[in-house]
């Protein structure tokens, strides 16, 4: 669809190309608040398609929708519930160093209070597998620990 | 290229990006964490991650402590009841502005690591960067036996991470000590100051206990005494910003407010008395210029909204809130609520004319979009949550109990002594 030459920014695209190769579209407006991809833009020119080396096709469209309803002030508690519902630790892990990449401030927030949310209760050993740290504390020395703070132990999650 | 595979992307993560969403984890998941390896232990445990999860909890995760009273009647063998006690004990308990917002009508019971006797301490000297400061005292039989001396010691407490101090800052002295406690703003040191007044020297004794030093140093004298501090009132002060504040009058002896009758006093004479804990020096402030009145009960000074504020009935209809929305700057005292008690929708009987003496309120927080207050009525010893943007009110039952059976214990919460509180990870040491 045509522009008009005298139309604003926001109603402007910007096309940006994931690391697996796929294309996807962002209002201008939306792309200024990942300050990654504005910087690529001030480079590189808005007509050029950006490449995102570390982004891909899954979980840009993500982005792009809590983005678009960023730029019409939609974003509610219940949508930002909505958005994380589905999502497992996994997916909220990719999406998270996503955010990073992209500089993009308000996602990076918020799916940093979701992570913190997810492993509020959860069990060191689930932190342990999900962050891929090797446990390097003797059985007596962890004992200790644990004795320590043995209080915070209670109330934790099964593991799934 | 694939999409790297999730597990062994964090591998890769530098340590600034774990500390965005650890530094927003409450203090019991991350002690737990601490057992995570050696890392994460250290990690957490560095005092810049410490920082930083403190200045998150500040603004995430505001609470207040409330403290509450459990009294026990313990029956004695006499018939007569002559030989009945009464066993008293005090809990803090940490609870979040948040949730109180949302639930503000709830029982809580307070479990046995919030209780103040098993510490072997008396009551609180305040908070500060989520450490409490409580004190304890007792009898202390001395070589004369011209006054009755006390034997006070400190502990310092974090009820998140249930660490406590041994008993510091032990000193024996004159029985009336009043305790408060913060930090210096410009090292984070924390201190407390032990204040009394001297009624023969018309003066007060004022000493400061560094924590980092541990020793207790006089200092000087409040150039104006502080409301109450002679009487066996409450003797709050207000920690902010670095400095502990004191409402205070200017009188040839000290003012304390029931005693005295109000008629004698004029608004020139009100000051608030500061104490930079950094300096330990003395600052005194003058009061707003619109507060032309003195008013029928005893104005208060708190914080509100990240805001030095002081408050006071005006006459038997509003209620009055300054806010210094630059502290220290006269010019910057500014009318922040007139709130009038029908908009309260209060139903006291002011017709005998003594009610307005006795009646106060105490602004005690503001939510975090602040337009809800929580405002404290002496009349009905509760909490109401004042909406002033929309004029809604909502009152509040809160009941806390020390036991989950009902042992007969009379538990009553001090809504008067609630104060701003943070979770934090700050060690006591």
């Amino acid at each position: 669809m045509a522009q008009e030459a005298s139309s604003s920014t926001s109603s402007k695209t910007i096309s940006l190309k994931t690391g697996d190769g796929e294309i996807f579209e962002i209002e201008a407006s939306a792309a200024k608040q990942m300050k990654t991809v504005q910087r690529l833009i001030d480079d590189l020119g808005d007509d050029i398609t950006i490449p995102l080396h570390n982004v891909f096709s899954k979980e840009l469209p993500k982005i792009i929708e809590y983005y678009k309803k960023d730029i019409t002030g939609e974003i509610t508690k219940d949508f930002e519930a909505e958005f994380v519902k589905d999502l497992n630790d996994d997916e909220v892990k990719v999406l998270f160093l996503a955010a990073n990449y992209l500089d993009a401030n308000k996602l990076f927030e918020f799916l940093s209070q979701n992570i913190a949310d997810r492993l509020e209760s959860k069990s060191v050993e689930y932190v342990r597998k999900y962050f891929g740290v090797e446990n390097d504390f003797t059985p007596e020395e962890e004992s200790k620990l644990r004795e320590e703070r043995a209080w915070s132990f209670r109330g934790i999650k099964e593991d799934e | 290229m694939s999409p790297p595979s999730a597990s062994s992307s964090w591998a890769l993560v530098p340590e600034h990006l774990f500390t965005e969403f650890l530094s927003l984890l409450p203090v019991k998941s991350l002690l737990r964490f601490k057992c995570v390896s050696n890392s994460w232990n250290t990690l957490i445990s560095d005092p810049n991650f410490v920082k930083l999860h403190l200045k998150k909890s500040k603004s995430h995760n505001p609470q207040f402590t409330l403290i509450t009273q459990h009294i026990k009647d313990i029956k004695g063998e006499s018939p007569y009841g002559s030989d009945d006690e009464s066993e008293v004990d005090h809990s803090i308990i940490p609870y979040s502005i948040h949730s109180f917002l949302d639930n503000p009508s709830f029982t809580l019971f307070a479990d046995h690591h919030y209780l103040l006797n098993e510490k072997d301490c008396s009551f609180v000297a305040g908070s500060c960067n989520g450490l409490i400061c409580l004190y304890g005292f007792r009898f202390s039989p001395t070589y004369t036996i011209h006054h009755q001396t006390h034997e006070y010691w400190l502990r310092l407490w974090n009820p998140a991470t249930r660490a406590i101090s041994e008993k510091i800052g032990c000193f024996i002295d004159y029985r009336d000590f009043c305790f408060n406690f913060g930090c210096d703003n410009s090292t984070g040191t924390f201190k407390a100051v032990a204040s009394r007044y001297i009624p023969d020297k018309l003066t007060s004794d004022v000493r400061v206990f560094s924590f980092d030093e541990n020793v207790w140093r006089n200092i000087q004298s409040f150039p104006v005494v502080p409301f109450n501090l002679s009487g066996s009132g409450e003797h709050e002060a207000v920690f902010f910003n670095g400095t502990l504040n004191w409402l205070a009058v200017r009188n040839d002896i000290p003012y304390t407010w029931y005693r005295h009758h109000p008629e004698n006093l004029t608004v020139e004479q009100f000051v608030i008395v500061s104490l930079n804990l950094g300096t330990e020096i003395y600052n005194m402030y003058t009061l707003p210029q619109g507060f032309d009145e003195v008013p029928p009960a005893e104005p208060t000074v708190g914080v509100l909204g990240d805001c030095f504020c002081f408050s006071y009935s005006y006459k038997e209809t509003d209620f009055i809130i300054w806010q210094m929305k630059k502290f220290g700057i006269q010019e910057s005292w500014t009318q922040f609520l007139k709130i009038s008690y029908h908009d309260l929708q209060l139903n006291y009987d002011f017709s005998n004319g003594t009610l307005k003496y006795y009646l106060y309120f105490l602004p005690l927080f503001l939510s975090k979009d602040g337009d809800t207050l929580i405002l404290y009525s002496s009349q009905e010893l509760k909490v109401i949550l004042y909406n002033w943007r929309d004029h809604r009110v909502e009152r509040t039952e809160v009941e806390v109990r020390k036991t989950i059976i009902d042992d007969e214990t009379y538990n009553h919460s001090c809504w008067q002594n609630a104060n701003g509180f943070v979770e934090s990870l700050t060690s006591i040491c």
